[in-house]
């Protein structure tokens, strides 16, 4: 086929805007048409021409649903429900440092107490004490795991980007326990009335696997994956992708919907 | 040649035949605010706007929808996706290049015709269930009702012998692929065709006059 003859461009660029070419045909075009804007130009006037036809076009009344759910997706985003300072404190790591501290000097405080107590104090005010020492104990171990759990320090760490390099979500790995904790930063400007982000191990050789479901997409959200050890060792060498993806996740076991953003592991260590 | 009479309306499996209903009074003169003006407003973020507007086209967009994909469901969800995508995409109309019907059938029809061209008719053509089939815009009211632009294409289509016109229809309003004209109709492909790339060259000359 000439594409460069004029006549023949403009014929094919009809029968595409009317719908008429199929099968390899119409998939020749397509792939020609990608590379040429002129071309995408023909077909676009020839579909504008040919759409009139449409206003006579059968007209049949939509169910009510129809725009209810397009008022749904037009509706502004509702204002992102400010983080309040109470989770930051919960999140922050200063503050459970502090806590724990300070519990634990309570502790000690109350240990000096009841060693230095007074002769005058009754046996009950002692077991009294001692029960209220207990308590203070089991809450700063509490909350010397708590420190832990958020001073763990990872190996790798993953910026996953979008197309326009957005840092989307962060990702720390420890291969020592095999936990990797996300974090999503951006909402991406998605419909997730229907749909939901997925977490995929992307190896070096393109084989790519589930890690499973992100919770939620409001900016802040975090969550934990305990992986198998072999999976963590896989992900340290690999890159993570998030897709989005119909609710309970893409069925066919690989990203069926739009991969949003991709980061690949790094070790902290550099 | 019993083909020439063109495939049914799409009927529900349930209740009979879809409900028809009268297309809203689309002369120019008659509308309160264009349906290019209610295009800008939506570009400006107004959403009475694309409200109004889809209470003004999508009877005619949603009953093209069907008539292609032969398919409720499928037909909602493209109409309600394509009002979406008109929602976020209403900054890039441009009434120089052409209607703001055309504008938005073209995406409404482009996305019905992807479906059905990359994975089949879900309820292929049947030929046994065809019906009499009312032709798009016949009676004199529904001519009445299209704006100028429609009404001068639909003069050009007039101008067409009958056979190049009555399948140029059934590839714009069913979708039919030449192959399927040629076998609903019982003409050789080629003939099919040549009739289609013909009657395009024909409009246009005629719509440019």
């Amino acid at each position: 086929m000439n594409h460069v003859d004029p006549e023949l461009r403009d014929q094919l660029a009809a029968e595409y805007a009317l719908g008429a070419l199929n099968g390899p045909d119409r998939h020749r075009f397509e792939q020609l048409l990608s590379g040429d804007r002129d071309l995408r130009n023909l077909v676009e006037d020839w579909e504008l021409r040919l759409n009139l036809l449409a206003e006579s076009a059968p007209a049949v009344e939509p169910p009510a649903h129809v725009w209810s759910e397009i008022a749904r997706q037009i509706a502004p985003a509702p204002a992102p429900i400010p983080e309040g300072w109470l989770d930051r404190l919960w999140d922050s790591l200063g503050f459970w440092r502090a806590a724990a501290a300070l519990a634990a000097a309570t502790a000690a405080a109350l240990v000096l107490y009841v060693v230095f107590l007074p002769p005058s104090v009754v046996p009950d005010q002692i077991v009294a004490l001692d029960e209220r020492l207990a308590r203070i104990e089991d809450a700063t171990r509490g909350l010397a795991s708590r420190v832990e759990a958020v001073a763990a320090r990872p190996t790798h760490v993953a910026v996953l980007l979008d197309k326009d390099q957005r840092p989307m979500m962060t990702a720390d790995l420890d291969i020592a326990d095999g936990r990797l904790v996300l974090r999503l930063n951006l909402t991406p400007p998605r419909d997730f009335s229907a749909n939901m982000l997925e977490v995929w191990l992307v190896s070096p050789d393109g084989t790519r696997r589930s890690l499973g479901l992100f919770p939620s997409e409001r900016p802040g959200t975090t969550t934990a994956f305990v992986l198998p050890h072999d999976t963590a060792e896989a992900l340290a060498k690999a890159a993570l992708a998030v897709s989005l993806e119909p609710r309970g996740g893409s069925r066919i076991g690989q990203p069926s919907g739009p991969v949003l953003f991709t980061g690949a592991l790094m070790p902290v260590a550099l | 040649m019993r083909g020439m009479k063109a495939v049914g309306l799409w009927q529900s499996s349930g209740d009979g035949v879809v409900s028809r209903v009268r297309r809203p009074a689309a002369s120019d003169a008659g509308r309160t605010q264009s349906r290019e003006a209610l295009l800008h407003a939506c570009a400006r973020g107004d959403r009475t706007a694309l409200h109004s507007l889809y209470k003004e086209t999508a009877p005619q967009l949603f009953g093209l929808a069907l008539r292609i994909l032969r398919n409720r469901e499928l037909a909602e969800e493209i109409v309600q996706d394509s009002f979406v995508l008109v929602w976020g995409n209403a900054h890039t109309f441009d009434p120089g290049r052409g209607a703001a019907m055309a504008w938005l059938a073209r995406i409404v029809r482009n996305r019905c015709i992807d479906l059905i061209r990359r994975r089949g008719r879900e309820t292929p053509l049947d030929h046994g269930t065809i019906e009499s089939w009312e032709d798009p815009a016949s009676s004199p009211a529904d001519l009445a009702a299209l704006s100028s632009d429609a009404r001068r294409l639909h003069d050009c289509l007039d101008e067409l012998e009958e056979c190049p016109r009555k399948v140029l229809k059934l590839v714009y309003y069913e979708g039919m692929t030449y192959q399927e004209v040629a076998v609903h109709l019982g003409v050789p492909l080629g003939t099919v065709k040549s009739w289609v790339r013909r009657s395009l060259i024909r409009l246009r000359g005629c719509l440019e006059r």
